[in-house]
């Protein structure tokens, strides 16, 4: 299956320490991710390699749910996780200081699911349109942590 | 699992009007059976989003004069209205679409 990836960067005033505790809560990531509808059985509570969770996704009318799982935490540089089932992918989120405030990096590495294309969009536009999902991401958790 | 949905399974909770300038506000409607506990569930969002707030019966006021939530039941339906302000508008918003969230896929999950 081809894969696919969106990146996208940003400073954010905060301590990196209060950006990762932010993105590190499964739960709260309806707060931010756009389409993102619930997360529900995180287990265990807090973040670690091997913690796991369900999740219901709503991708332009397309309802992806699934099972997630954290692959890295490495407070408070690196939060990563994947989803295992629905449509797999990879999200890792980087987070570097920069003076009092912390340059944000979200990764996300995806696989094109060939009839999700086939039926809806072109896979160049499928591609845009994660990758303004990822800048938004990253909008959004810049809004929440700063305003 | 990948699946095509017409109907949102969480269009029991309908946001029925809109109003920002300084402030946010929003009114919704929540069709149920039995209504939820809407304290706890708007508070425990509150909490995952780090804004501080006084929980009271049928009433939850934010903080810092940042607004609040109120709800009032009916036979069917729960009138629910929530009010953010002192926020950025676009904090505003993603405060209010976290609660309707929450909102909606909790009645899924009382099913």
């Amino acid at each position: 299956m081809p894969t696919g990836k969106a990146t996208h960067s940003a400073t954010i005033s905060a301590p990196p320490q209060k950006i990762y505790d932010f993105v590190a809560e499964a739960s709260r990531a309806t707060s931010f991710i756009p389409g993102l509808s619930r997360i529900h059985n995180v287990q265990p509570a807090t973040a670690q390699p091997g913690q796991t969770w369900e999740y219901e996704f709503d991708w332009f009318g397309l309802v992806i749910s699934g099972n997630s799982k954290c692959t890295r935490s490495e407070r408070p540089k690196l939060y990563e996780f994947q989803t295992i089932t629905g449509n797999p992918s990879t999200w890792t989120y980087k987070i570097e200081p920069k003076g009092s405030n912390a340059q944000v990096t979200l990764d996300v590495q995806y696989e094109i699911p060939g009839n999700v294309v086939a039926r809806f969009a072109s896979q160049p536009v499928f591609e845009k349109m994660n990758q303004d999902r990822a800048r938004e991401i990253v909008a959004n958790l810049k809004t929440m942590l700063e305003s | 699992m990948i699946r095509l949905r017409f109907f949102h399974p969480g269009r029991r909770v309908w946001r029925v009007s809109r109003r920002s300038d300084d402030a946010l506000q929003e009114r919704w409607v929540a069709f149920r059976r039995v209504p939820p506990h809407w304290e706890k569930l708007f508070s425990s969002t509150l909490d995952l989003i780090w804004l501080s707030h006084t929980p009271q019966p049928g009433h939850i006021q934010l903080n810092d004069e940042r607004g609040f939530i109120t709800w009032h039941e009916g036979r069917w339906v729960t009138r629910i209205t929530i009010r953010l302000q002192g926020f950025s508008a676009a904090k505003q918003s993603l405060v209010a679409a976290t609660l309707l969230k929450a909102a909606r896929f909790h009645l899924l999950e009382e099913e």
